[in-house]
């Protein structure tokens, strides 16, 4: 178990492309850290040096209070799990978790002991003898997790493991490595592109974005206070609406010609990109004060909610309500409560208000 | 078959005949013919021939001469085998894993499957040629004064250095096709449990590449068994003498240059059933193949 | 909040990276190994470029002198032989009727017969992929002395077809098309014949330019394999006018023996011809090569 610290890492490719920009953040001693971001945004890379299995271009990595900059990958006291398992397909389940173990010399009594232990965690135990082309997708996953676990790492490094299992099945796994992980309290970095995972397993979440971290934060302030327009589009399901509006210094915001109040604590007056959680919003069939005229679309049946897909002033606008909400047969509005809304600068996606 | 497969009767039945008449005429009917001639004995006028049994073989394992040549073949066999995918796998080895030039070396590596066995026996009479081929004079450097077409040793030496020179790119295509298929990240995970690439070569690598390098070893056996031909014909320049000859070579000298259909086709059968042996013992391991995916 | 500093703009300096003895010893192991492979092929070029003299005083000769031409000259046009009664040009041309020739044979029926085994409901269909298979345990050579009798009481020895035909009496091709074919998704051949296609028209318009990279693959292989024959058209051609380059080999080396100064130039360069097509087609067509030996062996 230890405390893990990235100072200014950054990655450089042969070829001349930036994939990771100088980026430092810390994960404290259990703390499970997720890496979320589109394909291509660097998040693999950054664990892939922290692995090891990529070299560093720049800055410092510390595991511990190692420098591992120059370290190789199985002397950093490490543990991996990959996307596709990985497992070795000529060794059992055993010799599978066993295998590095038994690399670092330890007696055989003691390996015998520590995977079985992990083996009995993971309801492995009858399986042990199996090759891993005898399991199913869910075993050989936890496979996986027992081959990370056995050796008691420093470091447990998630890279996308739930992608190539069924939804039913990822569902149960997320919950599972979650309260594995909480049991053996050990650090741990998570890759995923699915913010789901990202929001439910977090301690903290960072947002990458083409090689550039956008946010470091629970998932809770990730989710309330998206700190620019990227993670405020990225995170949640449906995104959250966005559109072009102008800020009058004042304490409203004109979209269009109508008016929403906004809390936005003496901002100048200004461009805008306006932006609303669908689940923050609810539908009227009366126009009270600020409300705005809404144009439906489209009704979208979730099961427990309904989207409605529709326009305001001709941005298309999605409204996610519970499935009990009416819906008005006349013309539509929307009330908009003053702090479920974010501004963001129109040209950098910055956030504005607090 | 295919679920949805075309049902007309003559069709594939005229798609058949041809390759099944060629089949029919130069591979069953000289197969049996093979079989049948080893147990006669053919005048050797020319006038017709008689049933002698199983004379034909018994003669064979009872000449010296056959089981020198047999025991020659063994021998050669084993060492073109071991030596070709020794060195093609290091090569392959290397070639996976540089990322400069990767594709020079593939192609430095493999163009020489195009050369004919004769003609590269051809290049090998040049360097070992007497008195002043490369090769020659470097063996003479060591104090080893090499004599192709003369003594024994020596041109089995030959003969061996330039099946293995031929037979290196099967191998290495092989090998590297192998290596390539083995998932990137099972060669990671291996990096984060074991810090010596050595031991992890043999403990991961290896075994991953094991069922390429059992079928490549069926092939190089049948390589040197059968395709070497050309070698042996163009090292001993025609002149079998008191040359080392493989089994194959033998089948050739004896039914073509002595006229001993018989016992040539003996030999023939001997082969066949090598083969047979050889194909059954490559299914059986294919079989355990299917365990690893 | 967490500490974000990524912001911090620095020149893009070197990536700075390890030295590693390790990448050395891979490189050299590999430029070893080509050298190798490289080396007897390219001294025969260079030692192809002096006269034959030259060649008996010195044997093979590292550097270039100006018989090149010559040699190469000598080899395409002399007659040579013991009837002289082939050039080298003549050869270069047998050795093409024998390389495409059998390829494309091998090609034509082993697709027609592998499309009979995969697309029709046929009651002896196993059997008759059992005939075909069985021909893949017996390599022509084990049986080379019963398939010349049989080409001979044939009459066909010295004959083009005697060459080739024999040597296509093998399921290489057909196993490599069978596999294919089954590989090519059951929906294809289902919506071909929902759009009226039947079964010539099948093969035709779908199978045959679904399969255009497949053929390629195994054109090559097979092309250089006829090329490459040496026994078979030993036996088979006894008249020089049918040789190919690679059986005329065996005639150079043979000459050379009873001569006083062997003329080395014109074997080197026949040799060098002889390697000359098999080896472009394959390094030029690698990725279609490797593919096709690699997918065909499986």
């Amino acid at each position: 178990m230890a405390k893990v610290s990235l100072q200014d890492i950054r990655k450089v490719y042969p070829n001349g492309a930036e994939a990771v920009t100088p980026s430092s953040f810390d994960i404290d001693d259990g703390e499970l850290i997720v890496l979320v971001g589109p394909s291509g945004c660097g998040k693999s890379t950054l664990l892939r040096m922290v692995a090891g299995l990529e070299d560093i271009t720049e800055g410092t990595l510390r595991i511990g209070d190692r420098v591992v900059n120059d370290v190789d990958p199985a002397d950093r006291d490490i543990a991996m799990v990959f996307q596709n398992y990985a497992l070795y397909p000529h060794m059992s389940v055993y010799k599978n978790m066993a295998y590095g173990l038994k690399n670092r010399k330890l007696p055989k009594d003691e390996i015998d002991t520590k995977v079985r232990q992990a083996a009995e965690m993971l309801n492995l135990t009858e399986f042990l003898e199996r090759r891993p082309s005898q399991l199913s997708g869910g075993q050989r996953q936890r496979v996986a997790m027992g081959r990370a676990i056995v050796r008691e790492p420093a470091l447990f490094l998630f890279d996308e493991p739930l992608s190539n299992l069924d939804a039913k099945l990822r569902n149960q796994m997320r919950i599972e490595i979650r309260s594995l992980q909480r049991r053996v309290n050990v650090t741990s970095m998570y890759v995923t592109h699915d913010q789901v995972e990202a929001m439910t397993m977090a301690d903290r979440i960072i947002v990458l974005n083409h090689g550039r971290i956008e946010q470091i934060g629970t998932p809770s302030e990730i989710y309330n206070t998206p700190a620019s327009t990227f993670v405020a589009s990225f995170m949640g399901a449906p995104p959250m609406n966005l559109m072009p509006a102008t800020y009058d210094g004042a304490g409203y915001v004109r979209i269009g010609d109508k008016s929403v109040a906004v809390i936005a604590n003496g901002a100048p007056k200004s461009d805008v990109q306006f932006g609303v959680r669908p689940e923050n919003v609810s539908l009227t069939g009366v126009p009270k004060g600020a409300a705005l005229p809404f144009t439906l679309d489209l009704v979208e049946e979730l099961g427990a909610s309904r989207l409605l897909h529709g326009r305001i002033e001709g941005h298309s606008f999605v409204v996610n309500t519970a499935n009990t909400t009416r819906i008005p047969d006349g013309p539509t509005y929307l009330d908009i409560p003053a702090e479920a809304v974010h501004l963001f600068a129109p040209d950098t996606g910055q956030r504005l208000s607090a | 078959m295919k679920r949805a497969g075309f049902s007309n009767p003559w069709l594939p039945v005229a798609l058949l005949l041809p390759q099944l008449s060629i089949i029919a005429i130069f591979f069953y009917w000289p197969a049996g013919w093979a079989i049948h001639s080893s147990f006669f004995l053919q005048d050797p006028f020319g006038f017709g021939s008689s049933f002698v049994g199983l004379d034909n073989y018994t003669d064979l394992f009872g000449a010296v001469e056959y089981r020198k040549v047999a025991g020659f073949t063994v021998i050669f066999t084993l060492l073109v085998t071991f030596l070709s995918l020794a060195i093609a796998l290091l090569l392959a080895v290397k070639a996976d894993k540089v990322i400069r030039g990767a594709r020079s070396y593939r192609t430095l590596l493999m163009w020489v499957y195009a050369i004919a066995p004769p003609v590269a026996g051809f290049l090998g009479i040049m360097f070992f040629q007497q008195g002043n081929g490369p090769i020659t004079q470097f063996f003479g450097f060591f104090g080893w004064e090499f004599m192709l077409g003369v003594n024994y040793t020596d041109t089995a030496t030959a003969m061996v250095i330039v099946s293995v020179w031929k037979q290196i790119p099967v191998n290495f295509i092989f090998f590297l096709s192998g290596l390539q298929s083995i998932p990137k990240s099972v060669q990671e995970a291996a990096v984060i449990d074991n810090n010596s690439g050595t031991s992890r070569f043999w403990d991961i690598t290896f075994p991953l590449l094991a069922p390429t390098a059992f079928f490549l070893l069926i092939i190089n056996i049948t390589y040197a068994l059968f395709d070497t031909f050309g070698v042996v014909d163009t090292l001993v320049k025609g002149e079998p003498g008191n040359n080392p000859l493989t089994l194959v070579y033998k089948v050739y000298v004896d039914g073509f240059r002595g006229n001993d259909l018989g016992g040539s086709s003996a030999q023939s059968v001997i082969l066949m059933v090598l083969v047979l042996i050889l194909t059954v013992f490559q299914f059986r391991l294919i079989e355990r193949r299917i365990h690893y995916t | 909040m967490a500490e974000i500093s990524q912001t911090i703009a620095t020149p893009a300096a070197p990536p700075r990276r390890r030295f590693r003895w390790g990448r050395v010893f891979d490189h050299a192991v590999l430029i070893l190994g080509s050298a190798f492979m490289l080396m007897p092929v390219l001294l025969a070029l260079t030692t192809m470029s002096f006269s034959d003299v030259q060649i008996e005083r010195q044997g093979i000769i590292f550097g270039l002198s100006d018989q090149m031409g010559a040699n190469f000259t000598k080899a395409m046009t002399e007659k040579s032989g013991f009837t002289e009664a082939i050039t080298g040009t003549r050869m270069l041309m047998n050795s093409f009727i024998l390389g495409i020739g059998f390829a494309l044979g091998k090609i034509v029926i082993s697709m027609m017969a592998a499309y009979a085994i995969v697309y029709f409901r046929l009651r002896f269909a196993t059997f008759a992929f059992w005939i075909i298979f069985t021909t893949l345990l017996l390599p022509l050579e084990v049986r080379i002395l019963p398939s010349y009798e049989v080409v001979q009481g044939m009459g066909l020895t010295n004959t083009y077809t005697g060459l080739i035909v024999p040597l296509i009496a093998s399921a290489t091709g057909t196993f490599f098309f069978r596999q294919f074919f089954r590989s090519v998704p059951e929906e294809m051949i289902e919506a071909a014949r929902i759009d009226g296609a039947g079964p010539v028209k099948f093969f035709i318009d779908i199978l045959v330019p679904l399969s255009r990279t497949m053929i390629a693959a195994i054109f090559i292989i097979m092309f250089v394999f006829g090329w490459n024959q040496y026994l078979w058209p030993t036996l088979i051609t006894t008249e020089e006018g049918l040789f190919t380059l690679v059986r005329g080999i065996k005639q150079i080396i043979q000459v050379f023996e009873g001569a006083t100064i062997p003329e080395y130039g014109k074997g080197l360069a026949l040799a060098v011809i002889a390697m000359i097509p098999p080896v472009a087609i394959v390094v030029f067509f690698q990725n279609w090569f490797v593919k096709g030996l690699v997918e065909s062996e499986k």
